[in-house]
């Protein structure tokens, strides 16, 4: 247990473990060996019915029997648990939690074994501080279907036995998460399902925003259900405008049953639950673990609304009261384009209604929020998209907070003689007051040069800053701004629009601390002569010209952009669209590379290229490249990659270029990149070393991702009126991702996310992630980025079923851009990227290529969260067709080697 | 070996190659055949301004296991029988990653001389120059002959003791003989150090096979490096042999076999 562990979870888990210990794990129970309750699929194993975001009414939603609790004492006198999960299954509930926690909660497995036994077709999850792998074992063997695994009580490895075993037995496990830490502990699982719990353990109070908080930590597809703080409709609605998957209500209908039907009603309700509470998905889609969110107040020009977006801001508002700062709604919808959250800040009386013109700026989507700033009742505020401000003048006025019906409650510095923000210093000890209701946002008196105390200080979710960046009333200033929400963000100042600082271009070889030129004085002028060499070009027409001709008469672009329709029905969501840049002469984008680098080198009168390779993808595209251009070639491939990828050999070497098997170190792409090094050292005066991927020293992360941002430019183009809400590429070194993204790396939106190799599963060796794994920051092979590396710094081996992502480095500006959020990174497993691939096959028609079609399952895990009416484009960065050697090995394995068998004997007799 | 250094060898070998027990053989076969300094290098997964032989002789070593706090081992054992000068070459992932001070603490803890990292410059070196000038175990850049002179300007602001010039363009191994412009190079070199008053030391090699390259090589520096040509023999020699193997060699280079 870790020393943070929340005293009360210690002290119920002490208190179980020391009965266990007397008692043993069954409470004494004589349980049978074998379960004699049928096993009903939970949620998320074999045979569950799969709840989707886009069928209205279903969701992950179970009533728990639960007698009393710590924080509440006696809740319910259930005589017969049997009877009350009957009411829950006829209101409509097909799983049922029971608490068999004695002591504290007053339950017991008799509870469980009495509610399986009288509903065995219910699904029925163990709810308790399980504690070891027997205790997994008597849940199933009492006739649980499921079991809770709190993350906060069990060591890392422990919580993965205890796992394994239920999911070996056929149960689901509810893994439930309460901080960063625990998200951190169970990522290597990749459980499926999670809970979160809205009860923050060290103050026992609910927080409603803690799942929304964490639920943005989690980097791996799962169903994440809401748990706790659950009592009336309105809740249910928050959590599924919200989007939770699920949630889990245990005091309330246990006190009052007849609110299970009314739960289950509102959850169906899914325009409405949108309506009132999507807005609050949006605004946590941008939350960064310990960073507050920002909102600048007070915008009455378009100028300025820009200009807190370009600083990073989060959230604009409006002041439509009367104030200096005074808004209408012409300017807002002036506004609405711009990728931030737009709140209006509105006085009214209690029980006045919110104005018709207000209300119809929220329908439009010209606003996602009203701050309710005057004395509106807790149903006027839940009735509308909305959180409320209170100002506070004493201690006491903190308890309103309770009673706001809002999820998050924005505390204002108190002023007898001005409505709205006052621009007062807040009192500690109101801040405190607040602070120990509800998470803290806050308002008032806030400037450049305390934000950062107050925030160190004080750790609120969000802070709001108006008169405090200003120039003079009602203008923001430039500086002041900026300087604010870096100071709030803890981040180092955005510079104006167009300059370094948005991560497009490096500055002086630098994305953030990544990315440089670590190389031996040797290479060190081979590469400045390079850069000075392609800067040129890129300024030169002719040079310019050259490659839009090539581009187009060789390698056949534009590449088309497919609206995958049946995809998108199959899934039931968004709408995908699939770049085919597979369709590239030679199969996949590295031919855009290739091309411009071959042309580059042969302006700069370069005789002779070398160029690694991996699967051979890049091999191929630079010896047809050279052969076009009537370059020599010579290619490094690792011996263990030539052996896996054959087929890629002949076609390198029917474009006549040299194959240099590779036989040191690991004998894949990382010993083929030294092999190339090691030749360019002593052969760069005529040689152009034709580096494949967006790593490596500076200029080459740069100029990769100039001749691969074609992809991102024509896909922008190509989309027309259609505004992406995400876009999904591969990463191994990452040149498709970066050049698809390209275009939208200086905006707020859409969402980029990077699929990276989780290969066979978590663990050393067993994939390739970078990002989202065990990756570190070193510096290798020339580049400073985040690379798997042992604690020595020995770079470590990979595993991919995609040759292309397998690589222990990333390039240095997705590293950076993945630390800023501006790229999002999940991983993906060798059977999920299979799926997908036969999923595309079947839906579309397409065969991607094993490297983009860990991509293509992140699109549709997209589609599917992010539901109708939203876009996700997706990057088929390469054709499948070269991977047939693993792919018909992987899906019909004894027929293809029968055929290759036959196959070779049939050469034989030629 | 008296402290005053002598114009002679730099003997390189590889930690934990052939074997742990048989790398600090070598050392001492290398003390004892009269090297003048030893270079040690920890062996890196991705050794690229290394040829094929030494690759090969480092990852034989950490597939047997080696780590790099075996290294830290290995430099205390030498340390502990000779004060003979111990320069620790490697890469600088492995400097970088336990942190660049921790690392040239460490080196300088177990007795190191300098630290040659090659993929470490000045002004892209992460602090490691100013780290190591500051523990008393400065760091030794690797320049070439064709460095333009406002960069070699650029390394010799640096706080330094030694400089390692490799005299051919390209990696280590292959045979080296000494050109006009190496010479030219070794020349201004001197000129520069003895105008600085520094008392800066020069070593030089890449692809010295025999005891005429040394000869030819120190005529203008202050020591010439072996490199591969050792492994070489160490590898030739297997385990048993090569702390023998090292011996015969050193005594082979400096002409008195």
């Amino acid at each position: 247990m870790s020393g943070d562990t929340p005293d009360i979870l210690v002290e119920i888990a002490a208190g179980r473990a020391e009965r266990v210990r007397r008692d043993g794990a069954a409470q004494g129970l004589d349980l049978p060996v074998e379960r004699v309750a049928p096993l009903v699929p939970f949620a998320v194993g074999e045979g569950a019915p799969r709840p989707t975001v886009a069928s209205a009414g279903s969701g992950i939603l179970i009533a728990e029997v639960k007698r009393r609790s710590p924080s509440r004492g006696d809740i319910a006198d259930i005589p017969d648990p049997a009877t009350l999960a009957g009411r829950y299954r006829k209101a409509g509930f097909r799983r049922v939690s029971v608490l068999t926690e004695e002591a504290r909660f007053g339950g017991s497995l008799a509870d469980l074994i009495a509610v399986k036994t009288a509903h065995p077709d219910l699904a029925v999850l163990r709810k308790d501080f399980l504690l070891s792998v027997e205790d997994v074992e008597v849940s199933w063997r009492a006739g649980a279907d499921a079991v809770l695994l709190i993350a906060t009580l069990l060591e890392a490895e422990l919580l993965a036995i205890m796992y394994g075993r239920a999911v070996e037995l056929g149960m689901d496990c509810l893994v439930e998460l309460h901080s960063r830490e625990d998200v951190d502990k169970v990522r290597s699982l990749r459980a499926p399902l999670v809970g979160i719990n809205s009860r923050d353990l060290r103050r026992f109070k609910v927080e409603p925003l803690l799942p929304l908080e964490i639920r943005n930590l989690i980097d791996w597809p799962c169903y994440v259900i809401y748990e706790s703080g659950i009592s009336r409709a309105d809740d249910a609605l928050f959590v599924r405008g919200s989007g939770f998957s699920g949630f889990l209500v245990g005091e309330a209908v246990a006190r009052s049953p007849e609110l299970a039907g009314e739960l289950l009603a509102a959850w169906a309700d899914v325009d409405e639950a949108r309506r009132r509470y999507g807005a609050w998905k949006r605004l946590y889609s941008r939350y960064r673990d310990g960073v507050p969110l920002v909102k600048i107040c007070g915008i009455t020009n378009r100028a300025d609304a820009e200009l807190a977006v370009d600083a990073g801001a989060d959230l604009i508002g409006f002041v439509l009261a009367e104030s200096p700062r005074r808004a209408g709604p012409g300017i807002i919808r002036e506004c609405a384009d711009l990728p931030v959250i737009k709140v209006a800040v509105v006085v009214l009386a209690a029980g006045e209604a919110l104005p018709d013109d207000i209300a119809a700026l929220l329908e439009e989507g010209a606003l996602d929020f009203i701050q309710f700033h005057g004395d509106e009742t807790a149903d006027t505020v839940r009735s509308w998209p909305s959180y409320k401000a209170l100002r506070l003048a004493h201690r006491e006025d903190a308890a309103a907070m309770d009673e706001t019906g809002s999820p998050a409650v924005l505390v204002d510095a108190f002023s007898p003689d001005a409505g709205g923000g006052t621009g007062k210093r807040l009192d500690p000890a109101l801040v405190s007051a607040a602070a120990g209701r509800r998470r803290l946002w806050i308002a008032g008196g806030l400037n450049p040069d305390n934000v950062g105390a107050i925030v160190a200080e004080w750790k609120p979710g969000l802070v709001d800053v108006s008169s405090g960046v200003e120039a003079e009333k009602g203008l923001k200033d430039d500086e002041k701004l900026r300087k604010f929400v870096a100071a709030a963000k803890g981040i180092q100042a955005r510079g104006a629009r167009g300059q370094y600082g948005g991560g497009k271009v490096s500055d002086k070889g630098f994305f953030g601390e990544y990315g440089g030129r670590y190389v031996a004085e040797v290479l060190r002028r081979p590469l400045e002569r390079l850069e000075e060499e392609f800067n040129r070009a890129m300024d030169d027409p002719d040079f310019l010209s050259d490659l839009a001709a090539f581009s187009r008469d060789y390698i056949g672009r534009p590449t088309p952009l497919l609206p995958a329709h049946n995809a998108s029905a199959a899934i039931g969501g968004a709408d995908i669209y699939v770049k085919l840049e597979g369709l590239a002469n030679t199969g996949a984008h590295k031919i855009n590379n290739a091309a411009g680098q071959a042309l580059l080198a042969k302006r700069m009168g370069k005789k002779r290229i070398i160029a690694e390779t991996g699967a051979g993808q890049h091999g191929v595209a630079v010896a047809a490249a050279c052969a076009r251009l009537g370059l020599e070639c010579v290619v490094y491939m690792g011996e263990e990659d030539i052996r896996r990828q054959h087929p890629n050999v002949y076609w390198m070497e029917l474009f006549d270029a040299e194959l240099r098997p590779v036989s040191s170190g690991s004998r894949t792409l990382k010993d083929a990149v030294n092999a190339a090094l090691r030749d360019w050292a002593s052969s760069w005066e005529d040689t152009h070393y034709l580096l494949g991927s967006a790593l490596g020293p500076s200029p080459f992360p740069d100029m990769v991702r100039e001749f691969q941002s074609v992809i991102g430019r024509e896909t922008k183009e190509q989309l027309g009126e259609v505004t992406p809400d995400a876009m999904v590429a591969c990463v191994g070194g990452g040149s498709n991702a970066i050049g698809f993204f390209e275009p939208y790396l200086e905006d707020a939106h859409p969402i980029l996310i990077g699929a990276e190799a989780g290969g066979r599963g978590p663990g050393m060796g067993n994939n390739a992630a970078r990002m989202t794994g065990d990756g570190k920051v070193g510096v290798v092979q020339g580049y400073k980025s985040r690379f798997l590396t042992d604690p020595d710094g020995q770079v470590l081996s990979t595993h991919s079923i995609s040759a292309g992502l397998d690589y222990a480095g990333i390039g240095p500006q997705l590293a950076y851009l993945g630390e800023t959020g501006r790229i999002r990174f999940v991983s993906v497993r060798d059977d999920e990227a299979l799926d997908a691939l036969k999923f595309f096959a079947r839906e579309e028609g397409l065969i991607f290529a094993l490297e983009s079609a860990h991509a293509g399952a992140v699109a549709i895990v997209m589609a599917r969260d992010l539901g109708p009416g939203k876009t996700v484009v997706v990057n088929m960065s390469g054709r499948g067709d070269k991977d047939i050697f693993i792919t018909a090995a992987a899906m019909d394995g004894a027929a293809w080697r029968t055929f290759l068998h036959d196959e070779s004997i049939r050469e034989d007799e030629i | 070996m008296s402290n005053a250094i002598n114009p002679g060898i730099v003997t390189h070998f590889i930690a934990g190659f052939p074997t742990y027990e048989a790398s600090l053989d070598v050392a001492r076969g290398l003390i004892a055949g009269g090297a003048f300094a030893l270079e040690m290098q920890i062996p890196f997964s991705d050794p690229n301004a290394d040829g094929p032989v030494i690759e090969e002789a480092c990852r034989q070593a950490l597939d047997a296991g080696f780590k790099v706090a075996d290294a830290w081992k290995l430099l205390e054992a030498i340390r502990a029988e000779s004060d003979i000068p111990v320069f620790v070459m490697s890469y600088a992932s492995l400097v970088f990653t336990p942190g660049v001070e921790n690392f040239v603490r460490r080196a300088k803890d177990s007795g190191a001389t300098g630290l040659i990292i090659p993929d470490l410059v000045p002004g892209a070196d992460e602090g490691l120059y100013a780290a190591a000038s500051a523990a008393g175990c400065p760091a030794v850049p690797v320049v070439i002959p064709w460095i333009s002179d406002k960069r070699l300007d650029e390394v010799l602001s640096e706080n330094l003791d030694w400089i390692y010039v490799a005299l051919r363009s390209g990696i280590t191994g292959t045979y080296t003989e000494l050109g006009p412009e190496q010479e030219a190079f070794l020349s201004k070199l001197r000129r520069r150090g003895a105008a600085a008053g520094s008392g800066l030391r020069i070593m030089a090699g890449f692809g010295i096979q025999d005891a005429a390259q040394v000869e030819a090589v120190v005529k203008m520096a202050d020591a010439a490096i072996v490199g591969s040509a050792l492994v070489t023999a160490i590898i030739a020699a297997g385990v048993p042999g090569a702390g023998d193997a090292a011996r015969s060699m050193v005594e082979m280079l400096r002409g008195s076999s």
